[in-house]
């Protein structure tokens, strides 16, 4: 399925020249106009919304048009959902919309490096509901004024602390793991199964622990270490340090996680 | 289908901004995102009517 736009109308939306000239056409206008017209804009999207709906509906929102529908949704939900990751915004939506109060991540840089994944999976979610709980039973109504589009976002908010969660949990129980292994400890591994109800203590117990470790580049040398496995020359590579610097990082790391242990 | 594809374009998705943004994701992205959620909505189908058919509880998807 092509995309229907052709490349020099593409290119002159992409670089603004739309809502440029938009904005030179309304230069003569008063501001009060300008609502007024900005009004109607967004009703004439409404109607569209209502007409792209209208649609759906007839194909049983199945089919051809359906998929079509869909990656467009997809693409929209995709791009602000990845930006509001990437640019640490997305806890604080999810939080304003109701939606709950999300725990940080242990380290901000591992999010935007999972920025898509978490992206894709919430996207997956939202569009599954929209369309079953949404649009199929006739939940959204353009005579509230809002669009579709806002509507999807707010689904994908709605599903993003779910898929969060889950990636936390991941997050933390990959660092018990390893802590589990090594990190408090200097020697040969000596992994052993939590026992039950030990899991979530433990959990908050590193990251507060991890807390300690406040130089980001100290925080970041361990963290490649410890919870991917890189080797202290891959470490250095990627972190453009020298091998001698990231082992003495990893090692300032360590002390720093023993000694808020041996206080906490 | 051009004519929808045109209805998509004077719907919300189509405002120069929402434009912008669709244009930053590719249509092979889109495209396996949706499949998935094709495909996974059709599991969850499966399961309700196999449920239903052996007369237990529903399960809210």
């Amino acid at each position: 399925m092509s995309e229907s736009t052709n490349p020099e109308e593409a290119h002159r939306l992409n670089s603004g020249a739309h809502s440029q000239g938009m904005d030179e056409d309304l230069a003569w206008l008063t501001s009060a106009d300008v609502e007024v017209a900005r009004r109607a804009e967004q009703l004439a999207r409404l109607e569209g919304d209502r007409a792209l709906v209208n649609d759906l509906v007839e194909s049983n929102f199945e089919g051809k048009k359906y998929v079509r529908f869909a990656n467009e949704l997809a693409k929209y939900g995709l791009a602000v959902i990845r930006g509001w990751i990437r640019r640490d915004l997305i806890l604080a939506k999810v939080a304003t919309r109701g939606f709950g109060q999300l725990e940080a991540p242990l380290l901000r840089e591992r999010l935007i490096d999972d920025a898509d994944d978490l992206a894709n999976e919430t996207v997956v979610r939202a569009l599954i509901v929209f369309r079953d709980k949404v649009l199929i039973p006739g939940v959204w109504d353009p005579r509230k004024g809002a669009s579709l589009r806002t509507f999807f976002i707010g689904q994908c908010l709605k599903q993003f602390p779910n898929v969060y969660r889950s990636w936390h949990a991941d997050q933390v129980r990959n660092f018990a793991e390893y802590s589990g292994l090594n990190v408090f400890e200097e020697g040969p591994a000596t992994r052993r199964p939590p026992e039950p109800g030990e899991a979530l203590e433990k959990q908050e117990e590193i990251r507060t622990l991890f807390g300690c470790v406040s130089d980001e580049r100290v925080k970041n040398a361990f963290y490649l270490n410890a919870i991917h496995g890189f080797s202290y020359a891959e470490v250095a590579t990627k972190l453009d340090m020298t091998e001698k610097a990231v082992e003495s990082a990893i090692g300032r790391a360590r002390r720093a996680i023993r000694e808020g242990q041996d206080t906490a | 289908m051009n004519d929808f594809q045109n209805k998509i374009e004077r719907s919300s998705l189509g405002t120069p901004e929402a434009r912008r943004a669709r244009g930053t994701i590719s249509s092979k992205v889109s495209g396996e995102v949706v499949q998935r959620a094709i495909r996974m909505a059709s599991t969850e189908t499966v399961k309700k009517t196999s449920r239903n058919a052996r007369g237990t509880r529903t399960e809210r998807t």
